[in-house]
C-alpha cells in the first residue's frame, strides 16, 4: 500500500486516473496529470516523497556509499543506515538532506519502494 | 570556433542572408553550450552551483537570474543527483524568457497551449510558487512521457495536463487571465541543435507553420479574459512566423502588441527566438 495515499487522503480529493492517483481540485477527469501526483496503489511518486519530506514522516539517513546503490533501485542493508528509526515505511535521505525516495524496513534491510533514479531508468 | 558545413537550402540561405547578414546565418550552425535553470522552489542558485562545482562542473552565470551556462561537463548533466532531484532544468536561456514576460501571479489561471515536454510549464509553476492554476495541453503523444516525468521531478503542484489539440481549447469551457503560446514552428532558430531541420526548411514549409500559428493564436484569443495577456513565442527567426503572426493578432484578432523581441543566433550562446506580448 502506498503510504502517501493514506497520508493525503484527508487533505483533498483523490482522483484515480488509469491507476495513478492525484490529489486535485479539478472536476475534469480526462487529464493525464493533475496537481499533486501521489503514485500508484502500491508505489509512491517522487513528488509524494518530496511532499512527505516536509512532514514528520519517519525517515532514515543512509551512507554516501549506499546512495548510489539506492538510486539504482537496490535495497539498503541495515549497516548502511546512518540514523533513523527502522520500522515500517521510511523516507530515505542522504547526508546532505536530499530525499532520495522511500523504502520499507524488512528486518535486515530497507527494501527500495521508490527512488529518484527512476527518472533515468 | 568550429562551424558546421551544413547550410540552409538556397532560397532560405538567401532570404536570411538578406534579412540578417551572413554572420547571423553562420551563427545558426555554431554548437551551443548547455544552460540550466535553477528550480528555486527547491534550492538556491548558490547552493546548486556549489554542489555542481564539487563534481567538477564548470559554470558561469547566465544572462538571466538563476541560470547558468555549463562551460565544462565532466559527466552527463542529466545523470547528476541534482537533476534527478529536480533542482534544475536543462533549458535554453531564450526559452526562459516567455514565462518571465508572462510573469503569472499565484492567483492567476494560466493556459500553456503547447506545453510538452514541460520546460516552460515547470518554470511558470515555479514563478507562481506552485499556487494558482496552470492548464497545460499538448497533442504530441511522443512527448507525453517526458512531460509527466518533468512535472513529477520538478515537484509541480498546480499543473493539470491534458492531451488534446489546442485548437479544441474552447471545449474546456474556461477563460484564462494569462496564456503562454510557445507555438509549434519551423525551428529555424535552433538548427544548430538538429542539422536535419536546416535541410527541410523551405518557404512553403514555413508558411504552413505560420498558418497553424495564426489558428492557435486565434483560439487563444477566444479563451483569454478581458485585460488578459498572451505571450507568444517561437524558436524561429523567420518574420512570417513572428511579426507576421503578431501583426495578424493585432489586425484581425484585435489584440494589442505591448512588446516584442527577436533574438538572433549568436556565438555567445543564444539560439534564434521570438517573443511577443499581446493584450486583450
Amino acid at each position: 500500500m502506498n503510504p502517501a495515499l493514506t497520508y493525503f487522503k484527508n487533505k483533498g480529493t483523490l482522483a484515480n486516473h488509469d491507476g495513478n492517483y492525484f490529489l486535485t481540485n479539478t472536476t475534469r477527469r480526462n487529464f493525464l496529470y493533475s496537481e499533486l501526483f501521489l503514485g500508484t496503489k502500491d508505489t509512491p511518486s517522487m513528488n509524494a516523497c518530496f511532499e512527505l519530506a516536509k512532514t514528520p514522516f519517519p525517515r532514515v539517513i543512509i551512507s554516501n556509499k549506499a546512495v548510489e546503490k539506492f538510486t539504482h533501485g537496490n535495497d539498503i542493508h541495515e549497516r548502511a543506515v546512518v540514523s533513523g528509526e527502522l520500522s515500517g515505511s521510511v523516507l530515505v535521505f542522504n547526508r546532505e538532506g536530499d530525499c532520495l525516495g522511500m523504502g520499507i524496513w524488512q528486518g535486515d534491510r530497507v527494501k527500495n519502494v521508490a527512488d529518484v533514479g527512476k527518472f533515468l531508468r | 570556433m568550429r562551424v558546421d558545413t551544413v547550410v540552409f537550402e538556397k532560397e532560405i540561405q538567401q532570404r536570411y542572408t538578406q534579412l540578417y547578414g551572413a554572420d547571423v546565418v553562420r551563427s545558426c550552425f555554431i554548437p551551443l553550450k548547455r544552460t540550466l535553470r535553477v528550480n528555486t522552489l527547491r534550492i538556491t542558485a548558490h547552493q546548486l552551483r556549489e554542489r555542481l562545482e564539487k563534481q567538477r562542473f564548470e559554470l558561469s552565470a547566465g544572462m538571466l537570474k538563476d541560470s547558468f551556462v555549463i562551460e565544462r561537463e565532466r559527466k552527463h548533466l542529466g545523470a547528476t543527483l541534482e537533476h534527478l532531484l529536480g533542482y534544475f532544468y536543462i533549458q535554453e536561456l531564450t526559452s526562459m524568457i516567455p514565462p518571465r514576460w508572462l510573469n503569472p501571479l499565484p492567483t492567476d489561471v494560466v493556459l500553456d497551449m503547447s506545453a510538452a515536454p514541460g520546460g516552460k510549464t515547470t518554470y511558470l509553476s515555479e514563478i507562481m510558487k506552485n499556487q494558482g492554476t496552470i492548464v497545460a495541453i499538448d497533442t504530441d503523444k511522443r512527448k507525453n512521457e517526458a512531460m509527466l516525468a518533468n512535472l513529477e521531478r520538478m515537484g509541480t503542484r498546480n499543473v493539470t495536463f491534458f492531451n488534446f489539440d489546442a485548437l479544441q481549447i474552447k471545449d474546456l469551457n474556461m477563460t484564462f487571465s494569462k496564456i503562454l503560446l510557445d507555438a509549434p514552428c519551423s525551428a529555424s532558430g535552433i538548427v544548430m541543435k538538429d542539422k536535419n531541420v536546416a535541410r527541410k526548411l523551405t518557404l512553403s514549409y514555413i508558411k504552413k507553420y505560420a498558418e497553424k500559428q495564426k489558428s492557435l493564436l486565434s483560439r487563444a484569443a477566444d479563451v483569454l479574459g478581458e485585460g488578459g495577456v498572451i505571450t507568444y513565442s517561437t524558436c524561429s527567426i523567420d518574420p512570417l512566423e513572428n511579426e507576421g503572426v503578431t501583426d495578424y493578432a493585432q489586425s484581425v484578432l484585435g489584440l494589442t502588441l505591448k512588446r516584442k523581441k527577436q533574438f538572433l543566433p549568436n556565438p555567445n550562446g543564444l539560439v534564434g527566438f521570438y517573443v511577443g506580448e499581446l493584450k486583450k
